[in-house]
């Protein structure tokens, strides 16, 4: 109403500026803890030791087995979730470097 | 003639006043100016700043991750290197050692690299929770 009433036309400039934002940065999820399975390994000199130590272990024969190729397989699984987990914690460095002034 | 001079002297007045008023109005632009330019500096010299510290985190990041690939591509080498059918065959023993500790030692560098973030990260420990 002011600018109206005003004879003398008045020019209303828009700036814009970054304004200084504050992120709390999250607590992260506690570390892993991971539990080692034994692996046995069987061929014809000593399968009937393992057989016999199974049957003594366990009470009977039972367990999971795994060729040499597959085990190589869980081998890269395990390194390729290693990686990931390695990037993405580089990704969770990124972040808090961008996100604070720290240098 | 003092008539004259009269008129003479208000034209002047309202001249006088005119251009004081342009020139207060034009100072207190040039203030709004100043200032806008000032903020205008300010905001690019920001985004420069943020925009230089994000590609360096992005270079970073990228040779982070190139030196993780030849981690992993090393430890798998091993298995290139040796074959392991041939040798689980002939010494079951000895390879159930190795892959036992083999397991043991990935596993704990696993627990180690969810342990701490990151050296550079001033040593930041994750939380941890019992």
């Amino acid at each position: 109403m002011a600018y109206s009433c005003s004879l003398i036309p008045k020019q209303v400039d828009v700036i814009s500026k970054p304004v200084e934002r504050k992120i709390a940065q999250p607590i992260l999820p506690r570390e892993i803890d991971l539990k080692e399975p034994f692996w046995f390994v069987v061929s014809e000199l000593n399968v009937d030791d393992f057989l016999e130590r199974v049957k003594k272990e366990e009470g009977r024969i039972v367990f999971v087995a795994m060729s040499i190729p597959d085990y190589e397989l869980m081998a890269y699984n395990m390194q390729e979730l290693k990686r990931y987990i390695n990037e993405l914690k580089e990704v969770v460095v990124y972040y808090r470097k961008v996100t604070t002034n720290e240098e | 003639m003092s008539k004259v001079l009269l008129g003479v002297i208000a034209v002047l007045i309202s001249i006088c006043g005119f251009l004081y008023w342009q020139n207060s109005s034009l100072a207190s632009l040039n203030q709004a100016f100043e200032l806008r330019d000032q903020e205008q500096k300010l905001t690019i010299e920001t985004l420069q700043t943020d925009f230089e510290q994000q590609t360096k985190g992005l270079l970073d990041l990228q040779s982070k991750n190139q030196e993780i690939q030849l981690e992993m591509n090393r430890y798998l080498d091993i298995f290139k290197r040796h074959e392991l059918s041939k040798l689980a065959a002939a010494k079951p023993g000895l390879i159930e050692k190795r892959v036992n500790n083999g397991t043991k030692q990935v596993f704990d560098s696993i627990e180690q690299d969810s342990r701490i973030i990151d050296s550079l990260d001033n040593g930041l420990q994750l939380q941890s929770n019992p």
